[in-house]
């Protein structure tokens, strides 16, 4: 036997020449099979040999030497491989299917790359094609729907801004449960920037063009995360970027794609217009006891006061959005290359806004010498946001005056119609001037450096290092002029604010890659350090001698100045072992120790090791016949790891004494900020995982099922303690929590003929429990986010409204003794409930509504989420859309819980139309009452609602231009497209979008504090290829 | 395979060298482990704690010491303050939040920990040990001193939590506890600060012995009440400024702005008067303005207005009403006790706590409460005449003749009077609902003058209910149940 494989092996090391007298020439095209356009860069090789070539640009090969009975195999990226006898042919013209999913594809995992077929991990990609079309399309709202398991929820659509992010269920606590973002092999900085006024937050991950990412990989379980240790506990998203990767003769390439689109709110609220709300205002005061005095109320008719004024159409506008992106690539052997530049222009859907952001990215790989080679990335990004204030906890943010204003006022002055600075007779600000002349200003400056160098020291083993650095400057700037101060004389207010961050990560790695045989064996040891940098500096003064030109040192009085810096490190080692025989059994295991700065020094280092196994059933002997018939590909496996958590502030664990930018007496004030706590230790993340994957009938049918069970303890946590320890919170390890969950994936070609239709359906269920907390006390973390052993976390916990009395008489409360009295508020003392008042449920029965009276009344989190993708394709023609489901989750409708409260004069819904008024009253409206007195606007679930929705995301429709229109256009593709963006969502919810979380703290979730309205967009956009 | 020994070499020795670059302290603040270790840290401490009560009295001085009495009105719907001017607490109200009054006692408590510590070592001086224990007495007693009158019961925290591991739950301490927490620490405070100290604007010697006095009485322990002031009225560095002058005519078509111009005036408007005991300061320079006093009082729409049945209750002859506040054509009333020659809104003012009249007067209430004979009665109405006599000159004064008529003063009438006569020599100043609650007149007063109903368990404010729900052993008040 082994005599004979030799003598093959000879004969084919001669082949060329024996056979030479024999051989052909063959020449032929492959094109694509539904529309005949040529495929470039397809492999074709002659099987059994060494002779190999790539299409051309018209989808052309030419193969010289080829063995007159040889066969051809036609390999491609996304295609059906196939294999063609020649039988002496020598011209061949091939058509390629497209698959549905194609196991040679390469996945990349933490420090290196794995074939798809040998994952053992729990890991979904997603490539560029998958990215949305509109200009302000983020890789977040491309993830969302597509990767079962991972819930994204953006906070706002204001440009540039984050969202909340939870990867199998949240599993830690404190502002850190987004995942760790991995750029071309480098962990991202991952702290939001908080905007100058504190009215927002803007994510480091939105300075990433879309545009140039390649492919995406989400990974879930810790099996696949745990070689990134101790912030993987959140899953880990590796990104890649286009260009730079790949070396082989490929001819440049320019890429121009342009989309432009017309982008409005996707909802307004209805309001009270000026008649409704002076007559539901009067009531509010006269049923707080007090008079109207103010002349709105009394003066219906004058000028000042006699307008409606939907305040939406006013601050709300449609805008115009565009993005521009234009790429270079190509690479030859030696030296391979991606370059990009993109601009967006994102106006903001708000008055007196603009957004611009412009990348610019370089990618390059080179070779040295045979054995060494190298690489360079460089990117930059500029973003310059002229915004106005979008919080609506500030009163004199724009989109709470867009709902709260007074309707009686215009902004124009009623004689000359100009824009006035104040409203009537200067009783408020008119937020529309306050958006065109307050100018608040947002930029930033990022540069990334990435240098590495690889060497193959021997056969398999290859060293590799690598430096990395960015540098993020942040400069904010806002100015209210005199005219808008209350004050007299009026002042004006200039604050200044520059944030730079600096990032340094040194890696070194040595990976050892061998077969022999059937025997894969993959080995990765290496070592890492990590340096984060940043400083903030403010400014703030008072009295500018200019208002256009306003330095600080212009400033007749400096009312704040501080300077502070912030340091932490994170020292690593990490190792890897792969194991695969016959890509049949497949076994892998890592160890990674991570030191980080932020813990003390008995608690500093975390070990976190994990082991998965595969078995591809499929491919044993007894699955031959199902495998040929039916199952192609079969594959189950199960994970177990650790991973952890770090995401406390730098020097929590050290307590802190900070120096106050105020002083007394001209004296330094130096507070104690902080407690120390030299317990402080990682969050560590336990997860086992188990998974099957299934491919049918050759990629037409493909399923992934995965379930998990992921319990973190020690969670980092800013634990709230009492104030009379002159803190409000302190940095700690607290409680246990729990998830366990299912996820599917299947993806079908339900038509492969010359119409194709692809769909891709994901389902995933996620249940959380809190197992462990400090004493087995309940907390409560805002006013009705609580956590309580056995229930998911943040489960709302307020009173349960029952109805409004309709008149006095109706609140009878019977004691259990028998005796008769009425429900009170707070205290056995307090104020009795009148007619319309809120009935509440007295849970102790005592007749006095307070806090033990409340209860858990709904869950924020959903029951499953879910996410549903077509593809359908006729010849030129091709329509995707996706959806995005998520079901039983419950929101606290908190912006109208304080409108209804009415603590301000502030506008009220059309659903207060349905107030009670009189005695007698049925409703489900409690009384307007100026203040809210007695507490019926207190948080219940009166203002909570489902926030239930299903969304048609995105809907495209591409027209692909024939290539034989283009011939001698020097184009080679060309296409267009047209699109709508969050075009519909089916929902009950009443407020702008079910969609929200306006905290940032992942234990409060599901609460609309109301921010930025996310946008549908109209879009059109082309795609040219030269 | 060499260069792999060495690369293998370089690894390991980074290895063994890097544990140290875990080492990172703060470089722009201050860790629990390296502060405080200088006297300026200490100072800074210090500090950071008048700016802590700074921070809680700012504008709260005279929403805890006035507003729920019969001063005020609520004149701009402002939701908090009218519940407290309506006397409708609630235990969500931030003003029920006691945070930054425990704020004070935090810094007041490191520098009382550390700086024995640091003088051990010879750091610091006994001079400057004394200088900043001292203060940080007084300035922990005056805090207790606010928390006990305004919440009754409160946690007696006088050791500094540095670590998680300090945070054992402390409960309500009774009054009687915190008081002899607050006599301790004044007494000793007192004897740490010399005698002669002058400032008005930090703790000294004679603000102990004041805010002492004031303890006592709230205990009703006159005789203490007394001996304190007494060690205060011998102190030359305080006297009473002056405003009756025979030199300013009636007539003077200035007038209002020569009255407004006197020393007595001077006490609030220009700070560090020689009648100042404890002023909290106030300054641009320091990044302070004191906007609340404008918007609360003064400004186009003050949040809350004096009734004008409280303004008027001032005699015609009393200079300190044209100090006061204003009648406006409009029919009411503007307080202009802290604002005059304001330059601009956010001009600052520093805010006098404590100062000489009040203790003048505070005496004359100790006298009368103790014993009711002739004597009794001139050394009490000595005292008021000297203020009287400073107000509206000696027509204004009360004569022996009739403060000896038992059947005009009668005994309650006249511990009334001294009463009356602090509100109209302390009005606006954060005084009143403190003197009417001391003197178990809240109730009856309140009820009379604005007709609000005072359930006697009310006269303490609600817990904050965010306080309630993390305390373990903090209880709310029985009225806010």
């Amino acid at each position: 036997m082994k005599l004979q494989i030799k003598i093959i092996l000879c004969l084919l090391l001669l082949s060329p020449i024996l056979l030479q007298a024999q051989s052909l020439s063959v020449k032929g095209r492959v094109t694509d099979f539904r529309i005949g356009e040529p495929i470039v860069g397809a492999s074709v090789a002659v099987k059994g040999t060494v002779i190999t070539t790539v299409t051309n640009q018209d989808g052309a090969f030419s193969l010289s030497g080829v063995p007159k009975n040889a066969t051809l195999v036609f390999s491609f990226l996304g295609r059906e491989t196939q294999e063609v006898a020649l039988n002496g042919q020598t011209t061949l013209n091939v058509e390629m299917r497209e698959t549905a999913s194609n196991l040679d594809e390469v996945v990349v995992i933490g420090y290196g790359t794995q074939e798809k077929r040998d994952v053992t991990g729990a890991i979904t990609s997603i490539s560029a094609e998958d990215m949305e079309t509109n200009p302000g399309a983020t890789i977040n709202s491309a993830l969302q729907g597509r990767i079962p398991g991972m819930q994204i929820v953006t906070t706002s659509g204001e440009p540039g801004s984050g969202s909340n992010i939870k990867i199998r269920g949240a599993s830690s606590i404190n502002g850190g449960s987004e995942p760790l973002y991995i750029i071309d092999g480098v962990p991202m900085e991952s702290s939001n920037i908080s905007s100058i006024d504190g009215d927002a937050t803007f994510s480091p991950i939105a300075s990433l063009n879309p545009n140039d990412i390649e492919s995406i990989e989400v990974l879930k379980d810790a099996a696949s995360g745990a070689i990134y240790g101790s912030r993987a506990a959140n899953g880990v998203v590796i990104i890649t970027t286009k260009g730079g990767n790949k070396f082989g003769a490929i001819r440049p390439r320019v890429t121009y794609d342009h989309t432009s689109s017309l982008v409005a709110v996707s909802r307004k609220l209805d309001v009270m217009n000026g008649d409704q709300f002076r007559t539901a205002y009067t009531e509010a005061r006269t049923n707080n006891g007090q008079d109207i005095t103010q002349l709105w109320v009394t003066n219906p008719h004058h000028p000042y006061y006699n307008r409606t004024t939907d305040w939406q159409d006013v601050i709300f506008r449609p805008a115009y959005q565009s993005r521009h992106d234009l790429g270079l690539q190509g690479s030859s052997e030696t030296f391979s290359y991606g370059v990009s530049i993109g601009y967006r222009d994102l106006d903001p859907v708000m008055v007196a806004t603009g957004y611009k952001q412009l990348n610019m990215r370089g990618n390059f790989s080179y070779k040295l010498t045979d054995r060494i080679s190298a690489g360079t990335r460089v990117s930059y990004t500029n973003v310059d946001y002229n915004r106005i204030l979008s919080s609506s906890s500030n009163n004199y943010s724009a989109l709470r005056a867009a709902l709260f204003t007074n309707p009686v006022f215009s902004p124009y002055d009623p004689v000359t119609g100009e824009l006035v600075d104040w409203l009537g007779q200067r009783e408020m600000r008119n937020p529309l001037a306050m958006a065109e002349k307050v100018p608040i200003n947002f930029f930033q400056d990022r540069i990334t450096l990435n240098q590495f160098v690889s060497a193959d020291l021997m056969e398999g083993l290859t060293l590799r290092t690598s430096l990395y650095m960015s540098f993020d400057k942040t400069k904010q700037s806002s100015f209210q002029p005199k005219t808008f101060d209350s004050a007299t004389p009026r002042r004006d207010f200039g604050k200044f604010r520059q944030g730079d961050v600096n990032k340094f990560v040194n890696e070194n790695t040595l990976s050892y890659d061998k077969k022999i045989d059937k025997h894969r064996i993959g080995v990765v040891l290496g070592q890492a350090i990590e340096r984060d940098f940043s400083e903030n500096i403010r400014l703030e003064g008072e009295n500018h001698i200019d208002s256009k030109v306003t330095p600080i040192q212009t400033a007749a009085r400096f009312t704040s100045i501080s300077r502070t810096e912030s340091e932490r490190i994170l020292l690593s080692f990490f190792g890897r072992a792969n194991y695969n025989y016959a890509s049949k059994y497949l076994a892998s295991f890592t160890l990674r120790a991570d030191g980080s700065s932020r813990f003390g020094s008995d608690k500093r280092f975390g070990y976190f090791p994990s082991a998965s196994a595969g078995w591809r059933f499929s491919h044993e002997p007894f699955m031959r016949n199902i495998r040929r018939s039916f199952l192609t590909d079969g594959k189950v496996r199960a994970s177990m790891g650790i991973t952890g958590n770090q995401s406390i502030s730098n020097y929590a664990w050290q307590g802190e004494y900070s120096a106050s930018s105020n002083r007394y007496d001209g004296n330094v004030i130096i507070n104690h900020a902080s407690l120390m706590n030299t317990n402080l230790g990682w969050e560590t993340t336990t997860q086992y995982n188990a998974g099957l994957d299934l491919t049918f009938l050759k990629g037409k049918i493909n399923v992934t099922a995965d379930a998990y069970l992921k319990s973190s303890k020690d969670l980092l946590f800013d634990f709230p303690i009492n104030y009379y320890t002159g803190f409000t919170s302190v940095a700690t390890n607290f409680g246990s929590i729990e998830n366990r969950g299912l996820e599917f994936l299947i993806e079908t070609v339900n038509i492969d003929k010359k119409v194709r239709w692809e769909t891709g359906f994901n389902i995933s269920l996620n249940r959380n429990k809190i197992t462990e907390l400090p004493n087995g006390d309940d907390i409560l973390v805002n006013e009705y986010a609580l956590g309580r052993i056995g229930q998911p976390i943040g489960v709302f916990y307020a009173h349960q409204a029952l109805g409004v009395y309709d008149r006095d008489e109706s609140n009878v409360y019977f004691a259990p003794d028998g005796t008769q009295g009425q429900y009170r508020r707070g205290a056995a003392t307090g104020e009795v409930f009148k007619g319309g008042d809120m009935i509440w449920a007295d849970l102790d029965n005592n007749g006095v509504i307070d806090d033990y009276d409340r209860l858990i009344i709904g869950d924020p989190n959903p029951d499953f989420i879910a996410g549903f993708t077509s593809k359908l394709s006729y010849e030129s023609f091709s329509l995707n859309m996706i959806f995005y489901w998520s079901q039983g989750n419950m929101v606290m409708n908190e912006l109208r819980r304080r409108r209804n409260q009415m603590t301000f004069t502030g506008n009220l819904g059309q659903d207060a139309m349905n107030r009670w008024r009189q005695q007698g009253d049925v409703t489900n409206f409690p009384m307007v009452r100026y203040g809210d007195s007695m507490q019926n606007f207190r948080p219940s679930t009166f203002n909570m609602e489902d926030g239930s929705f299903v969304r048609l995301k995105e809907i495209t429709l591409t027209y692909r231009v024939p290539s034989d229109y283009l011939k001698g256009l020097f184009i080679r593709s060309a296409s267009a497209y047209i699109s709508g963006t969050n075009l519909f969502t089916w929902s009950k919810y009443s407020g702008y979008d079910p969609e929200v979380n306006s905290s940032t703290n992942p234990f409060v979730s599901g609460v609309d504090n109301g921010s930025f309205p996310k946008s549908r967009s109209f879009n059109l956009g082309v795609r040219v290829q030269f | 395979m060499k260069k792999f020994i060495l690369y293998l070499f370089l690894g390991a020795s980074l290895t063994i060298s890097s544990c140290n670059i875990l080492e990172i302290e703060p470089t722009t603040s201050w860790t629990g482990a390296n502060l405080p270790t200088e006297e300026a840290h200490l100072y800074g401490v210090l500090y950071g704690g008048y700016g802590r009560l700074q921070a809680a009295l700012r504008v709260n001085f005279m929403v805890y010491g006035d507003m729920r009495s019969e001063v005020y009105f609520n004149n701009a719907f402002n939701v908090n303050i009218d519940k407290v001017v309506a006397n409708r607490l609630d235990n969500g109200m931030s003003l029920a939040s006691w945070r930054t009054f425990y704020e004070a006692v935090k810094q007041a408590n490191i520098v009382l920990k550390y700086t024995p510590e640091l003088l051990e070592q010879r750091i610091i001086t006994e001079a400057v040990a004394n200088d900043l224990m001292g203060q940080a007495y007084i300035l922990r007693a005056y805090t207790y001193f606010y928390l006990v009158r305004i919440w009754g019961d409160v946690p007696l925290v006088t050791e500094p939590f540095l670590s998680n591991n300090d945070l054992v739950p402390h409960g309500r301490e009774s009054q009687t506890k915190v008081f002899e927490q607050i006599h301790r620490d004044l007494e000793e405070g007192a004897l740490m600060l010399p005698a002669s100290g002058t400032n008005r604007t930090a703790f000294t010697r004679a603000a102990a012995y004041a805010i002492d006095a004031h303890a006592y009485a709230w205990e009703h322990d006159y005789e203490k009440v007394i001996e304190r002031i007494d060690l205060v009225l011998s102190n030359s560095n305080y006297s009473l400024t002056s405003l009756y002058n025979t030199a300013i005519s009636v007539n003077d078509p200035n007038f209002v702005e020569r009255v407004q111009a006197t020393e007595y005036a001077g006490i609030f408007n220009n700070g560090r008067s020689k009648e100042s005991i404890f002023e909290l300061a106030f300054s641009l320079d320091d990044g302070d303005d004191n906007q609340y006093l404008t918007s609360y009082l003064s400004g186009g729409f003050p949040i809350v207005r004096p009734h004008p049945e409280y303004a008027e209750t001032f005699d015609d002859l009393d200079w300190r009403a044209i100090i006061a506040h204003r009648f406006n054509s409009s029919g009411n009333y503007t307080v202009t006790k802290f604002t005059i020659g304001f330059s601009s809104d956010v001009d600052t003012r520093n805010i006098v706590l404590l100062r000489l009249a009040d203790l003048y007067l505070l005496k004359a209430e100790a006298i009368v409460n103790l014993g009711d004979t002739d004597d009794d009665r001139r050394a009490a109405m000595d005292l008021v005449n000297q203020i009287r006599n400073r107000a509206g000159g000696v027509d204004f004064e009360i004569p022996e003749s009739e403060y000896l008529d038992r059947d005009i003063f009668y005994p309650e009438y006249l511990k009334d009077f001294i009463l009356e006569e602090r509100k109209f020599e302390l009005t606006y100043e954060g005084q009143r609902w403190f003197d009417l609650v001391r003197n178990g007149k809240a109730i009856e007063i309140v009820k009379e003058r604005v007709g609000i109903d005072i359930h006697p368990l009310s006269l303490v404010w609600p817990i904050h209910i965010e306080e309630i729900r993390r305390g373990e052993g903090v209880e709310q008040n029985e009225y806010y149940r």
